[in-house]
This record gives C-alpha cells, structure tokens and sequence, in this order.
C-alpha cells in the first residue's frame, strides 16, 4: 500500500470505537441487563466421563426465587451443535464426556439464587473409565467416546518418496515436539442477553464470532424456526477463536423460549475455563533430511492432536497442521500422517494461529537443528529453500499472488541484529557483576498462513451501504469486532471511496436482522474479505448517487466526480450535497458490494510470545481454572518489538492490504525456542518454557 | 452465596468489644482482599464479618524516637509511597511495591498481611529482617510480640480470640545499613511470589555486619536463614562472597513443588535473588 496516497486508508486514525469504549456507552454482551430478567446458570458435569442415571431437579424448583431448571427433557430439537458435526449436546443426556458438558439450566430472580439451585439438582452419575492419553484413543481396545470411534479427522500425504529422500540426504535430525494446551483468557467471559417476543421472534445480544451461524446452530438444536431468531453480535470482549463455536446462544434461547422473560448468562471465569475451548495440544514428530548446501529433501510428520471430548474444530485445526507442516519451504518428498482424537480432556478448537502455531514450532527449530548440522546460517539455510511466487508447497497449496518471504528475509539477513549477532550475545561477557549472570541468544523464525478459510471452501463477504436523509450514510457489516479494529478498518475503507468523514459514516455491526452474511469473524479473514466487499459496496454507492444526481442536474453520470460528501459536475458549476441527493432520490440509495476470497495462502512477519500459559489438567479435570494461577503474560513481559514491514501489496485485498492477525503470533514461539539453544545450548521441544525447566535442564548438563 | 452480616465499628474500642462478644462467630476484614478470595473459593461463608476499614486511628505511619510505627490498617499504597519508609526502611517500600496491582494495594493493609499468614506474604520477610515487633490488643489488654514468632504456620498465628493486630513496630535503618527485598513471580507484577529474599546489614569497616536475611515462599511460613547471614557476617562484599552465600541460602530455602513453581527452581533462585540484591545494593557503595 502506498502511504499518502490516500485520504483515510492507511492513516493512523482514532478507532471509531475508542470513545464509546471509553466512556462505557458501548454495550458489551455482559453489560446488558433489564427489570424482571431471568439469571441463567449452568450445572457442569461432576466428572469427566460418566453414565448420567438420572437427574431430580424437583429440590431445585422449591427453592424461592427459581424460575425454572431445564433438562435435556425440555428440548425438542437434536440438542447437538458443533460446527463441523454436532456431537455436542446443548444439555447432556444419558452421558457426559468432560467437566465442562452442561448438565442442567437453572433459571431463576437472582444470580445468588441460581448458584444456589444448582447445588440442590440431584445427578445420579456412574463414573466410566477415562481417556486422557491421546495416544491411547488410536488403539483397537480403546474405550469409545462416540459411536463412530476415537478418531475425529485423519489426515494422510504423500508426495515423492521420503525413504529414497533419506538415503541420499547429508543431515538426518529426528524430533518430538509437544505443544501445551492454553486458553485464550480473553477480558469478557462468555455473555448474552435473550428475549422473546409475542409473535415468538427470539432476539439474541450475545458473544460471537458468526452470528449468522450461530442462528443456524440455535434452530437447529431446539427445532425453532431460523427467520424467527434474530442474533445481535456486533461487539464482543475478546475471542481469538475461543467464541467461534457456541457458548451462551443456545442456552439463552432455551431460557428465554421457556420462561417467556428477558433472561442474562454469563459465566464464570472458572466455568469458562472449564466448559469452552481451548488450543490443541498436539504432538509433532518430524524426521527431516537435508543436503550439504541446505537442500531440503525429505520430510516426514506424524501429527496427533487431542482435540478433548467434542469435534467443534479438531477436523480444520489438524487440516492446518497438516497444511504448514511444511512450513514456508519446498520439499521434494513428503510424507505427512496426522490425527485429531477424542479424549476426556476438556475441549479444543479454534485458537488464533489455528494449527500453524502447532507446526511452525516444530518445523521452525527443525530448521535451526539442521542448520547447526551443516554449519549454515539458519537464514540462508530458509532462504535456499523458501518458496516463491508460482511454487507448489506442502500439500498443494499454490502460490498464486505475490508474497514476500524471500524479501523478507533478506531484510532480516541485513539487519543489524541479525548481522553483528555474535558480537551482541558477547557483550554480555563484559565482567561486570551486572552482567555476570546473564545469558543472551538469537533466534530466528519463520511462518506462512493464509487470509480466508482456504482453498476449496466458500468464503465471502458483503457489505451494504445506504444513504441518510441528512447526507450520512450507513454502513451495514455482518462481521464481528472482537477487539481487533476491523470495524475501523472497514469504515477507512468506505471513507476513502466515498470521500466522507470517517464520523459521516454509521456503522452498523453484526446483526441478522440488519445486515448481510458476511462469514465467520476468523481465519484472519475479516480486513480483507470485509473490507474488499466494502469496497465494492463503497464503489456501487457512488455509481448510485452519480445515477441520481444526473438526472437531477441534467448531464450524464459519467461526467460527475465525487468528493467531500457531493457529487460535482466537471466543471465545477453543478453540485449537489450528498443529503440533496438524498432528498432527490426518487427511492432510497442503497448498495450493495460481495466478494468472493479468490485464493488463500501467502504472508510473513511476526509478533508476541505465548510461552507461559497452559492449562494443567489431571485425569480430565483442570487444575489453574482461575487467572491467578492460568498466567497470562501482562504488558511488563512484553520486549520491545521493531516491526520492519516488507510491504508487497496483495492484489486481491483492499487498497492492496492483507491481514495479519494470526500470522504474526505463529513465528514467535519457534523464535523464543531458538534464542534459548543459542543462549544457553539446550534446545527445548516442549512448550511452555518456563524458568523452572530451564533451571533443570542446566542443572542436568552442569 | 448469602448476604453476609457485617459490622463496621467507627472506634478500635467498638470493634474490640464486638469482637469480644461474637467470639468466633465473626471474621475480622480490613482491605478483605485474601478474606473475599478464600470465601469465594473455598465456598466457605463466615456467619458475620467485622469491618475494622473505617478504623482511621489504626492508618498512620509515624516516628517514634529510634522506632517507625505503623498501624495495621495502613495500605500497601500508603507504606510504598511514604517517604518516612523510604528513608527509614526502602526495603519495605520495595515489598509494598511489588504487592498486586494498584487496585489490591490501595486495600490491603499490612495488618492483613501479617495475620493471613502466608508464606508467601510480600512485606513479611521484610518486616522480619527489621526485626520488627506486633502490638496486638484485645479488651483484656495489650501484648508485644515479636513478628519473627507469630505465624506459626500457614494460616495459623497465635493471635488469641478477641485480639486485634493494632500497630507494626521496628527500629530505623541507620544510614550505614543497606537493605533489600528481591522476589520473583510467574510475571513481574500481580503475581504471587515463587520465592522472596530480605535482606539488611550493616557496613562497618568495609565490612558487612549484623547480617539479617529472611525468605518468603519456601517453607510454610516466611524463614530466616541464620547459616547465610552467619556466613556473611564481618566478610568484605566481593562476587565470589556472594556467590558462596548464595550456596548456603539454598541450603536454607526449603521450598516444595507447586501448580506455582518447583522446589529446585525455588531453592536455586533464592540464591540467586541473593545474589542479585547484593549486587544491587552493595557494588558501588565505597569499601563494600
Ligand atoms: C489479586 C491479588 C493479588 C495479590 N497479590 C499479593 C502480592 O503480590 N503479595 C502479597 O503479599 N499479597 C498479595 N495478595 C494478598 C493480599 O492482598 C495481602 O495479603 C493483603 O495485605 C491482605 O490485607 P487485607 O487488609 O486485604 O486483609 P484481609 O483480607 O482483610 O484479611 C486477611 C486476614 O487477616 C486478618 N486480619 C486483617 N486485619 C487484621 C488485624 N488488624 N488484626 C487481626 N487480624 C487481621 C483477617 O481476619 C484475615 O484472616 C493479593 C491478593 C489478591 C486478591
């Protein structure tokens, strides 16, 4: 993109937001309250796989104050969601498969009083013997989580022949990487607001990352008609994918169809941890071979990832695995076998870097290794062997546009740090007690993720913009702010078109009754096929009003040029205000802009660490479900961190823009991985790396 | 969770009198912030709480001849921005700063510190190489009590029923003391500490005496390390001192592994907190 160029696109601009955030006028789906409403709360599972004999609500139900305790009696749909397959029930039935399956739905006056009811619910459980080792859900004996198996996806490649690969390679390096589970403690726990209205039309506020599917997943677990559910989603306090499946919607409707009142859920931290999603943890294994000069021959990988107790998206998350395995790199032979399996630990699924963070460690201190073995420049070592414009990688994918990783790293390659880094790790050894105990490395990684869903599945968006009577318009988008700024980015978009003040511009969000599908809000996806649809949308607008305002002032549309909110002939003699053409307009002025994501796959840069965190669990239950003991990095733990932008514009994007809001997370891991063998010489292949297991592995090699 | 009866006595003689008649029908708060915590999580709810918050006799800190008082009810904030600690005991204003988060400092009070008994309490260890004393009062009277005795394991003191913690008591560091309090936590700031070290002594002819070193988080109370400060006692500040210093603390520290950290590491790093606040406190400072 070329800076100043542009009037609004590519502007440090005031989030259009940031105010209402601010001075707390923006409603977060937990903010949201009213006179008379109904408390939902939710009873867990009491152990992580067990037989429910059965459930005697009828204690509950006296207690003063309890509206309601709901069962999967009470529900006459399939009672199953899950975006890819829906195994998950909404309320358990006769079984439940880890802590955090629902049991019950309490309703009642008061939050107290429904944290009390669920004491009184009495479930008659028959503990069954647990899974918990992802490797034992592979074997023939296995106990069954599900009816079709253990096994949600598997995954098989092969291209060339790897053992002929190997034969011939100078390096061999065999490893085992393990990757934690995390969570991805977002600010605003799980929280919505229903209400039903008399005609029956169910109007849902809630967290999200796809209204649109959430609508679709509500009819479809209750039996409820789809035109009369309205989902409202436009602001939500933090996601990075642990909102994408359903959380709160299809309880809320429940609650709300069955006691006819406005009714709140909002859950507990705790149960949060318990109960949603979380990163895979997955175990990579990867025998890659190499030539003298760094040539990468042959690759083989053997995935197994433990996606806990329901399907949601273990079968997409192994597919990326798989799909970045490779990492940004050509290699003639391959061979990939991977594996998503159900087990009774808690639940994974969607998690900003979506599998590639998983395979990129791998792969990235795969390449280090190989590296020292040939006593090559980890940099020149990826150089030799990244991909190109026109190339074939991993398991297919082509790269179709243009992309600048081989800029990239040649950028790094000439950068300071990366040039005088022998001298910059010794000036440590300076004597002084200050720095007598400090140990300095520096890593290098790499990574590649795409923009969009990927090759093969639909993947669109559109926007609707319409014209106000006082010459603002409204800008309509189906997509979901999460905290990321895309409603900003959106809006610069449609200014610039438009030439109108960002503040002339109303954005309406994510609201099924208003705005247009426009796809989930993941898979760094939103800038891009949002804002190309805006755009669009933004140049059908201008056709429109030029449309009008010939008519009205007599000459062709043709002639007309758009700027500062009107329409002007050429000469400059006629001109006509947006909110006169408004008033001109024989029909309202609304237009419409989709766009299809053409292909996916290209992008390099990077961003911060997620060494820290994991979620400890022990025979299926978790450990840390509290933020005093799930560590999250603050601000304090944050380097500094130089960005050097190769800027290679996307054809297909807006303006030429591409996103980056996963791709950034994924090369940062693997970098950490590879300072710390450079500081200290042991090399790490489990996360997280804590000071407690670098103490012990330097007590072992003393 | 039910509504919860709370008293909140204007005097420290109301509050005595309340605590004398509920007995152990009644949990004393004063900023509350370990008392909400252990009744949200372990689900437990005291019939009825004494709110000693409005207790403004009990909030100071002030000088008394060779000593500094401090009133139990007096915050985290107070301690770490008062300029009679930062003269007089930096090493408390230090533990006062690393407490939480401005939010947690600006309500919890050092009394409650003291009397939660943790192991893990941030101005302990401080306190202990202060070698400061407790008033405790009840309606029978007044005792002092030397800190170094009054946990006497997590959670458990010897604060008798109907006894209150009214003032915290230490001599001044004299301009020829240095001090240190030095701990690590799973991230910099709000988080609890994986290990703490306290640290004061004396310079006397480019010498260190009177040597005190406390550590917090690796026993189940806070623990002096008589060996270490033994050790250093009358040596000359140098690296190499405080390396081997470093070995016989390790010795000392008697961690246990936790969701939090491990023994090893714990040991390991109250050597090197050691190591690293006489580096801090000591080099530069002429003949030490
Ligand atoms: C998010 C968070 C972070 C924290 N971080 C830290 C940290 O980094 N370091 C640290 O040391 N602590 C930390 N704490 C713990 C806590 O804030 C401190 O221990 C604080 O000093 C407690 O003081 P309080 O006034 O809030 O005590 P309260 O919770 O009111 O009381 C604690 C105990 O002391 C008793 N008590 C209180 N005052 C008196 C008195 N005058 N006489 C007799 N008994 C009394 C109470 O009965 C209770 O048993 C943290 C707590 C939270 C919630």
């Amino acid at each position: 993109m070329i800076v100043g160029k542009y009037k609004y696109v590519g502007k440090r601009i005031t989030r259009i937001d940031a105010r209402p955030k601010v001075d707390g006028s923006l409603k977060y789906p937990s903010d949201l309250y009213e006179n008379g409403m109904v408390w939902g709360r939710v009873l867990r599972a009491k152990y992580p796989h067990a037989k429910i004999r059965s459930i005697d609500t009828a204690e509950a139900l006296r207690l003063p104050g309890v509206v309601t305790v709901l069962t999967h009696k009470d529900i006459r749909g399939i009672n199953r969601f899950g975006i890819e397959r829906q195994d998950q029930p909404v309320l358990a039935e006769d079984r439940v498969r880890y802590v955090g399956d629902a049991v019950a739905l309490v309703g009642a006056e008061t939050k107290e009083i429904a944290e009390e009811a669920l004491d009184l619910i009495k479930v008659d459980y028959e503990p069954l013997p647990l899974l918990t080792d992802p490797r034992d859900a592979l074997k023939d004996n296995a106990i069954k989580l599900h009816d079709g198996g253990n096994i949600v996806h598997e995954l098989h490649f092969t291209r060339g022949d790897t053992a002929r690969g190997f034969e011939g390679a100078d390096v061999v390096v065999e490893h085992t990487y393990r990757m934690q589970m995390m969570d991805h403690a977002f600010l605003e726990t799980e929280a919505g607001f229903a209400s039903v209205d008399r005609d029956g039309v169910l109007t849902i506020q809630s967290c999200g990352q796809y209204a649109f599917r959430d609508q679709t997943q509500i009819a479809r677990a209750l039996n409820y008609p789809q035109e009369k559910i309205r989902m409202i989603e436009p602001y939500t306090g933090g996601a990075f994918g642990g909102k994408d499946e359903i959380t709160v919607q299809i309880l809320l409707a429940l609650l709300a169809l069955k006691t006819g009142r406005p009714c709140k859920i909002w859950f507990s931290r705790e149960e949060h941890f318990i109960s949603c999603t979380h990163r895979h943890p997955v175990e990579i294994r990867m025998k890659t071979a190499a030539r003298k000069d760094g040539t990468l021959v042959a690759h083989e990988v053997w995935a197994l990832q433990d996606g806990g107790a329901y399907a949601t998206l273990s079968g997409p998350v192994l597919c990326l695995v798989v799909e970045h395995c490779c990492g940004p790199y050509l290699i003639p032979n391959l061979r990939v076998d991977g594996w998503a399996v159900y087990t009774n630990n808690g639940m994974s699924g969607a998690f900003r870097g979506f599998g590639a963070t998983q395979a990129h460690v791998a792969m990235e201190s795969q390449m280090n290794i190989i590296a020292e073995k040939l006593g090559m420049d980890p940099l020149q070592l990826r150089l030799k062997n990244a991909i190109r414009r026109g190339d074939t990688f991993g398991i297919g994918q082509e790269m179709v546009l243009a992309f600048g990783f081989d800029a990239s790293l040649e950028r790094a390659l000439a950068h300071p740090v990366w040039r005088d880094r022998e001298k910059i790790r010794r000036a440590l050894d300076d004597g002084t007690v200050k720095n007598r105990w400090k140990r300095r490395g520096i890593g290098v990684a790499c990574s590649i993720q795409g923009s969009g869903l990927g090759k093969g599945l639909p993947d669109y968006a559109a926007t609707t913009i319409e014209l106000n009577r006082d010459g603002t318009v409204n800008l309509y988008q189906g997509t979901i702010e999460i905290g990321q700024g895309s409603y900003t980015g959106i809006t610069q978009v449609a200014a610039e078109i438009l030439d109108l003040p960002m503040e002339k511009i109303h954005f309406i969000g994510a609201d099924t009754g208003r705005t247009l599908d426009s796809g989930t809000t993941t898979a760094s996806r939103v800038m891009y096929a949002a804002g190309q649809a805006t755009l669009l949308a933004a140049r059908n607008f201008v056709a429109k009003i030029k449309d009008v305002a010939a008519e009205k002032l007599g000459v062709t549309a043709g002639t007309l040029l758009n700027g500062d909110g009107a329409v002007r002939t050429g000469d400059g003699k006629g001109a006509l205000t947006y909110a006169e053409i408004a008033r001109a307009a024989k029909e309202p002025v609304r237009a419409e802009g989709v766009f299809n994501i053409p292909v996916a796959d290209r992008e390099f840069s990077m961003g911060l660490p997620h060494l820290y965190e994991q979620n400890i669990l022990e025979n299926g239950y978790f450990k840390n479900t509290g933020l005093s003991t799930y560590i999250v990095p603050s601000s304090w733990e944050a380097p500094e961190i130089e960005t050097c932008p190769v800027e290679i514009p996307d054809e297909t994007g807006p303006f030429g823009a591409r996103s980056v809001a996963e791709v950034v997370t994924t090369p940062t891991a693997p970098a950490i991985l590879n300072a710390i063998y450079d500081a200290i010489g042991v090399r790490f292949t489990e996360l997280p790396v804590t000071p407690e297991k670098i103490i012990a592995a330097l007590e072992k090699i003393k | 969770m039910k509504t919860i009866e709370t008293h909140s006595p204007r005097t420290l003689e109301e509050a005595l009198a309340l605590l004398e008649m509920m007995g152990d029908g009644i949990r004393v708060i004063a900023g509350a912030t370990d008392v909400v915590v252990q009744v949200l999580e372990r689900k437990k709810d005291p019939c009825a709480l004494l709110n000693l918050s409005y207790l403004e006799e009990l909030r100071y800190i002030r000088e008394e001849g060779d000593l500094l008082a401090i009133g139990a009810l007096t915050t985290h904030r107070e301690i770490e921005r008062s300029p009679l600690v930062m003269a007089h005991a930096p090493l408390l204003a230090e533990a006062a700063f690393i407490v939480g988060s401005p939010q947690i400092k600006n309500l919890g009070t050092v009394g409650g510190n003291i009397a939660n008994a943790s192991p893990v309490a941030d101005t302990v260890p401080a306190l202990m190489v202060l070698g400061a004393t407790l008033i405790l009062r009840s309606r029978g009277g007044t005792r002092t009590v030397p800190l170094a005795g009054f946990a006497s394991g997590p959670g458990r003191t010897i604060l008798k029923p109907g006894e209150l913690i009214t003032q915290v008591l230490f001599p001044v560091l004299r301009h020829d003391e240095i001090s240190f309090y030095e701990r690590l936590g799973q991230r910099r700031l709000l988080s609890i500490s994986k290990v703490g070290v306290a640290f004061r002594a004396r310079r006397r002819d480019n010498r260190m005496t009177n040597v005190a070193i406390a550590l917090g988080a690796v026993a189940p109370r806070v623990i002096m390390a008589p060996n270490t400060a033994a050790f250093l006692e009358g040596k000359e500040y140098a690296a190499v001192v405080a390396e081997e210093a470093a070995r016989i603390v390790e010795t000392e520290s008697k961690a246990i592994t936790d969701m939090r950290s491990t023994d090893t590491y714990r040991n390991r790093m109250a050597g090197a907190l050691l190591i690293r606040g006489m580096a801090r406190v000591c080099e530069g400072i002429t003949g030490l």
